[in-house]
């Protein structure tokens, strides 16, 4: 599949949206996947607080469960900078009219470390790190953040959605109620409003926001085959959130490197197989806490994700999955 | 036709003007010709170096789905075919598709380790991969530098801002550690090396204008439409608008070591990749020699871009033949392991 033009992406991007989550279905969504993780929590299966994020969704499905959470302690590297950066960079062209943000991407960065070093706003975030690293960490910084923020630039028409798009901003978040085991966390790299004909305000949060709104999803590699939950996944959280407001209406998922782009319209089906991705990955994860609590032997079998897949021959849930499955309303 | 070495400094026409002696290079494509250096020959530098890659002397290719179509079908053909034999094909284990839950990554690197003869190329790819070298973490540095010269335009004391770029990402930190280790000697020469050429690239690489969207370490990446297979490059430059219906792109690669056979082989196998995945291919792929300035280019055309999936083709047909045909060991996929991978 070859990528789409800027333009026709975002034309599509923007078209008024086909599919809606009847109220009633996403609440039951919603008591459903409270329903599965509370069910698996309660069999004592998840010992430590777990924040699914959809890299660990990820992989899960390709069996990697146990090497995501063995990883080492989270460092700052240049890898990690792009997002937030190459954001801020392409905001700054939307704002200011500049054709890439390559122009933009000094300036940017400087901006950022000079208000925190005068405020001291943002010191847990990138800032104080870029700060501290000499001109050549620190132009490695910039081109990563160059390159990432330039492939996307040419993804979509972001001039043309000034105005209407918010970049970056917080991680939609949700806790298991009654628990602390299990939070949920979506990232979006856009969000954009959609509101009824002559009101089209500038919109920075779901609130003021009436029919909801489409997350634009940035991703490294290529769409795999569940793309679809996925995103699903990422509306699934969003709406948890925000249980009072309009739920996402279509969330866009772009592949940079592979220039792919996919675009699903939000209806219960979406959300539900958001949910189903919810529960086996919680799953995987407490049959790791389950394998290290019963012994800790060092020849213990690796991810149950992966050995469960290995029988079936394919991806997908296997049987230990069905047994805590969702009983979703499509 | 093909490949040339850029031969003046003056900005002179691109096709090679010196000596009229011919070789045959291996990996070259049948009709490719480079011509031996002139005793007058010095690299070219400035706005001149950005025209041989700019000017190719060649139509620039339209988007064309029929050749991206064709492309894709050479490549999926191999995949399905296996190795060939009735047994393979029947055999379930031998199915393509038991990469299923982890797709095969498929890199230049690997494919000449798969069809290599033996004990040429695989093996030094194999050695190189399991300890590293000064050509290796020299390449890693000048890359880093090339990196910094293209995105911020000067580079400072070369030593210090290539330890400080490798040092910011914990991936490389390990090369950083083996420098650090080096006897006082050859640590020396790995100095005066990295040094003499950055400075190379300092006086012969312009400043580039944001016009040229220039685009460092930039990964690639096709995935077969069931997901079986990828196909994955990192390039050290990209120039150009990517996603219009004439080809726009150049990727320039980046070798701070002597000409190797592979070389074109990889640069040509990330035009087939930018080329399935955008609607034009690039107009040029190019690799570009820090130490001595020399620079490969080739245009591409139809016939540069068949010949790369079918040697992509003659990989995937002996991966689905081997026994590990997922690669969790050989399918370097990542930009740290493209990194240190090619000096």
């Amino acid at each position: 599949m070859t990528m789409l033009r800027a333009t026709e992406l975002t034309r599509q991007i923007l078209d008024r949206p086909g599919a809606t989550v009847d109220p009633t279905a996403r609440v039951a969504i919603h008591g459903s996947v409270a329903h599965a993780l509370t069910a698996i929590n309660a069999q004592g299966a998840i010992d430590r607080r777990q924040t699914i994020t959809l890299s660990l969704v990820r992989r899960t499905a390709h069996g990697s469960v146990r090497a995501a959470r063995s990883e080492p302690t989270f460092a700052w590297r240049p890898a990690y900078v792009r997002r937030s950066l190459g954001l801020a960079a392409i905001e700054a062209c939307i704002d200011t009219g500049v054709q890439t943000p390559a122009e933009v991407m000094a300036t940017v960065a400087a901006s950022a470390v000079d208000t925190w070093s005068t405020t001291g706003w943002r010191t847990f975030h990138w800032e104080p790190w870029f700060a501290s690293l000499g001109r050549g960490g620190q132009a490695a910084v910039l081109a990563e953040a160059t390159t990432w923020a330039t492939s996307l630039w040419f993804m979509v028409d972001w001039a043309s959605l000034r105005g209407r798009v918010v970049l970056g901003g917080p991680d939609d978040r949700w806790t298991l109620p009654g628990y602390r085991g299990v939070c949920l966390r979506g990232r979006a790299e856009a969000r954009i409003g959609h509101n009824p004909p002559g009101r089209r305000a500038r919109l920075s949060g779901e609130r003021r926001c009436e029919r909801g709104q489409t997350l634009i999803s940035v991703s490294s590699g290529t769409p795999g085959s569940a793309w679809r939950a996925e995103l699903g996944y990422l509306a699934l959280v969003a709406s948890l959130r925000a249980p009072a407001a309009p739920a996402p209406v279509r969330v866009v998922g772009l592949w940079p490197s592979s220039a792919e782009s996919r675009i699903v319209d939000v209806d219960a089906g979406v959300l539900s197989a958001g949910g189903e991705l919810v529960v086996v990955t919680a799953e995987a994860l407490a049959g790791l806490d389950k394998a290290d609590g019963a012994d800790h032997r060092a020849d213990h079998r690796a991810d149950p994700v992966a050995d469960r897949h290995a029988g079936a021959g394919a991806p997908g849930p296997g049987p230990a999955s069905r047994d805590t499955r969702l009983r979703l309303v499509a | 036709m093909g490949s040339a070495r850029a031969v003046d400094a003056a900005g002179a026409p691109p096709a090679p003007q010196a000596s009229p002696a011919r070789s045959r290079r291996a990996g070259s494509r049948p009709d490719q010709v480079t011509f031996q250096r002139s005793s007058e020959w010095t690299p070219l530098t400035g706005d001149a170096l950005l025209d041989r890659v700019r000017h190719t002397g060649r139509r620039r290719p339209q988007a064309d789905p029929e050749r991206v179509a064709h492309l894709a079908a050479i490549l999926e053909s191999a995949w399905q075919t296996g190795d060939g034999t009735e047994q393979a094909t029947a055999d379930p284990e031998q199915r393509p598709n038991h990469c299923a839950a982890k797709p095969a990554i498929l890199t230049s690197e690997r494919i000449s380790s798969l069809v290599a003869p033996t004990g040429s190329l695989t093996e030094r790819g194999d050695r190189e991969r399991q300890a590293l070298t000064v050509p290796i973490v020299r390449g890693a540095l000048v890359r880093v530098l090339f990196h910094q010269l293209v995105t911020v335009g000067s580079i400072g004391d070369p030593m210090v801002d290539g330890m400080e770029a490798l040092a910011a990402d914990e991936h490389d930190r390990p090369l950083c550690q083996w420098i650090d280790g080096l006897p006082p000697t050859a640590r020396d020469a790995l100095v005066s090396e990295v040094n003499c050429q950055a400075h190379h690239l300092t006086t012969r690489w312009p400043t580039l204008g944001t016009a040229w969207y220039p685009r460092t370490g930039e990964r690639i990446r096709f995935a077969a439409t069931h997901g079986s297979w990828q196909l994955s490059a990192s390039v050290d430059l990209a120039l150009g608008r990517p996603g219009l219906d004439k080809a726009s792109v150049a990727f320039v690669t980046l070798s701070s070591g002597v000409r190797r056979p592979e070389h074109p082989h990889a640069r040509r196998f990330a035009a087939l990749i930018e080329t399935l995945r955008h609607p034009a291919p690039p107009f040029a792929v190019a690799t570009y020699y820090a130490q001595t300035g020399e620079l490969d280019v080739d245009p591409v055309d139809d016939e540069l871009l068949e010949a790369a999936a079918r040697r992509t083709a003659a990989g995937l047909h002996a991966l689905v033949a081997s026994s590990d045909p997922c690669g969790s060991g050989a399918a370097t996929g990542s930009a740290g392991a493209a990194m240190v991978g090619q000096p």
